[in-house]
């Protein structure tokens, strides 16, 4: 930061003297749709739909209404989605299941129709979960290690990501009701070199934090494999008659391989997206003749128990 | 063998030894055994009549026999020629000399040390009439130019500041990337595959005020070559060229000086032979005021800020001849880069505290060569070479009760390495060179240090400095690189010749070696006297990658070495091309070529930098390139007009997996159509122009084309929550971007037209003798816009508008330039 910092300002000074200006026409842009559904086991299909402007247009991008939204297995259509609210639209009956391709065909008047296809990844293969609280009572900061072992298919890529979902509620004992926060995503450490794409921790600029972690099998291919991953945080607290109850869940769920493409592009450009001296980031799509993501993933979902339920520290 | 004097000749390096061997068993056993009988050789060294410098490059030509040679670096030639003709006519010239032809009588072997008269001294000259072609229409070497300092100095300059890289970006198949850098995009490779030589010693870094002008003071500059295909085995480590720069030995007769006084910078370079040893020496200076011009007028307007900003460089060469064969040569470079503010203030708490901070970059080189004609046919070179390129910047706080808070952040790569040549003219036939050599590379890819001192108001007179490393103690590494080569230069008959090699080289990095075979071939065809036909296939392996920003020249770019997930970059490269004379000092090149890149790296998207700390591997794609073309160079090199046309044809293409969707895009520097036009004439001896004119297709960029919503996880589950009856709004969506593709968008074309006028005079400095130029010209004559980079910019409307930022509009020069 302090290298770009002091280049940044030494460009400048040396280039403000002599820069001049002028407009430069670009090529029109021609709108497309934009397509994007996500989908997991015995989920219902929802897509939402939008459309694109060209970059230097003054209009925002619009959801659409009127688009014919149809979900394929093979030549079977197997429905057509309802539109349930702005540009989003719903099934009814069907549902994915692992093993089969579906095809996403997404039809509106004034747009080319878009289509891509994708499939549900291979279930998450968690075969352990051990979470462990390492630091705490007497003193008011806890360590939860989380353990997360995994059997990993061999001879195929297989793509995960890992989060913590953070769950708080107000407690008023006096009234005896619990306001409930609104849920978060939870930071953690990791040494884990799969993870990918730690998240700048001021406070700790040495320990690998994450948000969510991306990771793919390259080094582990078909092997067991241990993730091991810290939360750290302040016992409950009161305040006045309320006090915080905290909880915590860890997502971990298999991706499809354009699920991971689309999550590892799409929050770096919001990262990234203004340095001028990078290469533009482009976002992932495997949609035809438009943007957006059509994918799978697999979730699984495990709570972290209270304190007093984790083991005693080592 | 003999040498003249009839002794045996001992000293071969062991390695040599076997080389040659090899090479017999595999040369043309005929050619050998007809010569051997009955042949004389002719030896010796080309050199400045007027001061004695050696000239390297300068041919040797007989006519009658269609053979001939080029002085070696130490401006030293050996020619074997058939004895049976008593008596040859021997053709010596170089550009900017008047040629000398010489009748030599060949019963035996023959020395003959020839000292040529520079041009403008030539006495009763009207016009010099260049000899350069022959070289050029015989030689198996293609692709290949050089330049020497007197034409690099006549061209119209960025700045009034001749620039032998700049002059080197005006030749076909070379490109310079953005506007006014002194980058070098050779045949479509990137800026990192440039061997760039100073004396022997690769610099790291050209680049003075961030890539506008490069390191090289053409004051003390003899000769610069570009290789760009077509390589010899003596050359390897980068892919796509070499640029070999020699400095001058200094006048070896009388004491000189000159200097010169231009817009941003000024240089004084002084020049005579050793006092009580036979030899020379040159210390040449330079440094840029624009701080000190500055600060009159800055005064009272930077609320007690202070800026620095400038560059110096110094090189010297000391030349020694420890005996009447043995030569010692000494050069050196130092130079570097200072940018930087200062200023004091007064904290909240009343203290009073003082912020410095700035940048500073630069290079270190030493090379210590030693030469020997073993015989006149033997020619040996050992040299250490030594080069140190580094980054620096820091910045830091001085608080009252000698209290601080420093941080530095330091990069940078350090060689020291010796190689040994030996350059053996057996026959007529042949002209074999067999080197070896061995460099440790030191690496510090980037180390941050903070070191503070903490006053309490107690303690403070006794306060410790405390440093802490920001970065791992064994962030910084050691690797070590060797090479071992042998060519022949094969005239395998009287209309063919043949140049045959291998490059052997080896990289070891931690536990792991990195090593390959680099076969070499050239091969040219005497259609006629005057015209030849010339191909050329060779393969190159280089171990260093160059972490470099695309864009500009950063002193941040950062040199690494090949790793298990990163190795090393590899090419091969096919070209063939005619070399013709086309009329009284006209020389017409046209060569084609394909270039194959394996194993280059680029950013990934959003990625630019490498902080202290962070694995560089996860930040680069690794992937291949590939690039072809034609190039037309018309050139005359003598006359009262001089200059060159220069086209190129190019097509630079990329693919990596990690990028642009695993699909092909054009470099950033894939340029269709270059031309460059350089011309000078000499109306007089008094008054000379100098006038360039190039154009370029514009660079390949990537522009935002789209935006879109970022539609969300669209969880059944989270409908409720999206709903907008149930937020009591719109929804929300982020927008992202949508990017065309890699390189889709051209800007417009870059051209640009430059002129100089020259007017020379006696007398320098107001002392009566020696001579003076002044010139005056003008960069971008035309006040042409070119692109530098494009951005966006609110609309009117509420929309975008694309701008494009350009850099120099017409900038005048003028520069006097003296010399006594």
């Amino acid at each position: 930061m302090l290298v770009g910092l002091l280049l940044a300002m030494l460009i400048l000074a040396a280039l403000m003297g002599c820069e001049t200006v002028i407009d430069v026409n670009v090529p029109e842009h021609e709108r497309q749709l934009v397509a994007q559904g996500f989908f997991a086991p015995e989920s219902l299909w929802a897509v939402r739909v939008s459309h694109t402007v060209g970059y230097t247009d003054p209009e925002p991008p619009e959801l659409v209404d009127d688009a014919t939204v149809e979900i394929w297995e093979g030549d079977r259509m197997l429905e057509r989605l309802v539109r349930r609210d702005a540009g989003t639209y719903l099934a009814v009956g069907s549902r994915p299941t692992p093993g089969h391709a579906y095809t996403l065909r997404v039809e509106a008047p004034g747009f080319d129709p878009v289509e891509g296809t994708a499939s549900l990844p291979t279930r998450p293969p968690v075969v352990a979960f051990e979470p462990v609280l390492v630091e705490g009572p007497p003193g008011n900061r806890r360590v939860v290690r989380l353990r997360l072992t995994l059997d990993d298919p061999p001879g195929e890529e297989n793509y995960y990501t890992l989060a913590v979902l953070h769950l708080r509620g107000l407690v008023d004992t006096q009234a005896q009701t619990v306001t409930p926060l609104p849920p978060a995503l939870f930071p953690f450490t990791s040494d884990d070199p799969a993870f990918e794409t730690p998240f700048p921790n001021p406070l700790d600029p040495d320990a690998p934090t994450f948000i969510q972690a991306l990771f793919r099998d390259a080094d582990f291919d078909g092997e067991r494999r241990v993730i091991v991953a810290d939360i750290a945080y302040d016992a409950p607290s009161s305040t006045g008659g309320a006090t915080v109850r905290r909880g915590f869940v860890v997502l971990f769920a298999a991706l499809s391989e354009d699920l991971y493409r689309y999550a590892e592009t799409a929050p770096e450009q919001a990262l990234f997206g203004e340095n001028p001296f990078a290469e533009p980031l482009r976002i992932h799509s495997n949609l035809s003749n438009g943007f957006g993501v059509f994918a799978g993933f697999w979730p699984r979902v495990f709570p972290v128990p209270p304190d007093t339920l984790l083991s005693t520290l080592p | 063998m003999q040498t003249r004097a009839g002794a045996p000749v001992r000293v071969i390096p062991t390695f040599s030894v076997l080389v040659l061997a090899l090479l017999h068993l595999v040369a043309p056993r005929a050619a050998w055994a007809q010569e051997r009988p009955a042949r004389a050789t002719l030896s010796g060294t080309v050199s400045d009549a007027s001061s004695g410098e050696r000239l390297p490059g300068a041919n040797v030509y007989v006519p009658s026999l269609e053979t001939g040679t080029t002085t070696n670096a130490a401006g030293f030639f050996s020619l074997p020629l058939p004895v049976r003709i008593d008596t040859v006519r021997v053709r010596v010239s170089y550009v900017g000399y008047r040629t000398v032809a010489l009748v030599v009588v060949l019963s035996d072997d023959r020395r003959l040390d020839i000292a040529l008269v520079p041009s403008a001294e030539a006495v009763g000259e009207v016009e010099v009439v260049g000899e350069r072609g022959d070289d050029a229409v015989t030689s198996t070497r293609m692709s290949t130019t050089a330049l020497t300092a007197a034409e690099v100095e006549q061209l119209p300059a960025l700045l009034g500041e001749p620039d032998p890289i700049k002059a080197i970006q005006l030749l076909p198949g070379v490109q310079s990337g953005s506007e006014g850098q002194t980058g070098l995009y050779v045949r479509g490779g990137g800026p990192d595959q440039n061997l760039i030589l100073l004396d022997g010693a690769p610099v790291y870094n050209v680049s003075h005020v961030l890539g506008f002008l490069s390191v090289f003071n053409t004051a003390s500059i003899a000769r610069v070559e570009l290789t760009k295909g077509g390589f010899p085995a003596r050359y390897g480590g980068r892919l796509s060229s070499v640029v070999d720069v020699a400095l001058r030995e200094g006048n070896r007769k009388s004491y000189g000086a000159e200097g010169s006084v231009g817009l941003v910078a000024s240089s004084l370079t002084t020049e005579g032979p050793l006092p009580g040893l036979p030899g020379s020496f040159i210390v040449s200076g330079r440094r840029t005021y624009i701080d000190v011009l500055a600060r009159p007028f800055l005064a009272g307007r930077t609320n007690g800020q202070d800026f620095t900003s400038y560059f110096y460089d110094l090189n010297a060469r000391l030349t020694l001849d420890a005996s009447a064969r043995d030569r010692l040569a000494l050069s050196a470079y130092l130079g570097d880069d200072v940018y930087g503010t200062a200023y004091a203030s007064t904290a909240a708490n009343g203290v009073r505290e003082r912020f410095e901070g700035g940048a500073t970059w630069g290079n270190a080189l030493a090379t210590l060569r030693w030469t020997r004609p073993v015989s006149d046919r033997l020619f040996a070179t050992a040299a250490l070479a030594a080069s140190r390129y580094r980054f620096v910047t820091r910045t830091r706080l001085d608080q009252g009760n000698a209290s601080f808070e420093e941080i530095a952040y330091t990069s940078g790569i350090t060689d020291l390495g010796g190689r040994l040549d030996a350059e053996w003219t057996p026959a007529n036939a042949h002209a074999v060179r067999v080197g070896s050599g061995l460099t440790r590379h030191r690496f510090n890819p980037g180390v941050g240090t903070l070191r503070y001192r903490l006053a309490d108001s107690a303690a403070a007179a006794t306060a410790a400095t405390i440093a802490e490393a920001l970065t791992p103690e064994t962030f910084a590494y050691t690797t070590w690189e060797g090479f071992a080569y042998a060519e022949d230069d094969l005239r395998i008959s009287a209309r063919l010749a043949a140049n045959v090699g291998l490059h052997a080289s080896a990289m070891r990095v931690g536990a792991q070696t990195y090593a390959s075979l680099q076969p070499r071939l050239a091969a040219r065809v005497l259609l006629a006297p005057d015209w030849s036909v010339k191909a050329s296939f060779s393969t190159m392996e280089q171990y260093l990658h160059l972490l470099a920003n695309s864009g500009i020249n950063l002193p941040t770019d950062l040199w690494l070495a090949p790793t298990e997930r990163v190795g090393p970059q590899r090419a091969w490269q096919a070209a063939l091309g005619t070399t013709a004379r086309v009329g009284q000092g006209w020389t017409l090149e046209v060569e084609g070529f394909y270039k194959d890149m394996r194993g280059i790296i680029e950013y990934k998207p959003g990625a630019s930098f490498v902080l202290p700390g962070q694995d560089w591997q996860d930040e680069v794609a690794v992937g291949r390139g590939w690039a072809y073309g034609a190039e037309v160079f018309l050139r005359r090199s003598a006359g009262w007009t001089t200059g060159w046309v220069g086209y190129t044809l190019s097509f630079s293409q990329r693919r990596f997996d990690d990028l642009n969707d695993g699909v092909t895009f054009p470099y950033r520097y894939d340029r269709r159509h270059d031309v460059s036009l350089v011309l000078s004439h000499r109306f007089s001896d008094a008054l000379d122009i100098g006038a360039t004119w190039v154009y370029g297709t514009g660079q390949a960029v990537t522009l935002a084309t789209a935006r879109f919503f970022e539609n969300g996880l669209l969880d059944p589950r989270q409908l409720r929550r999206l709903d907008p009856r149930n937020s009591g709004g719109a929804v929300e969506l982020p927008t992202l971007v949508h990017y065309g593709s890699r390189g889709g968008y051209r800007m417009a074309a870059y051209h640009r037209l430059d002129l100089a006028l020259n007017w020379h005079f006696g007398g320098a400095l107001f002392l009566k003798g020696g001579e003076s130029t002044l010139s005056v010209g003008a960069y971008n004559a035309y006040n042409r816009r070119n692109p530098f980079f494009l951005f966006v910019t609110p609309g009117e409307n509420g929309g975008r508008v694309y701008r494009q930022a350009s850099l120099f509009p017409i900038l005048p020069a003028i520069a006097y330039r003296f010399r006594f």
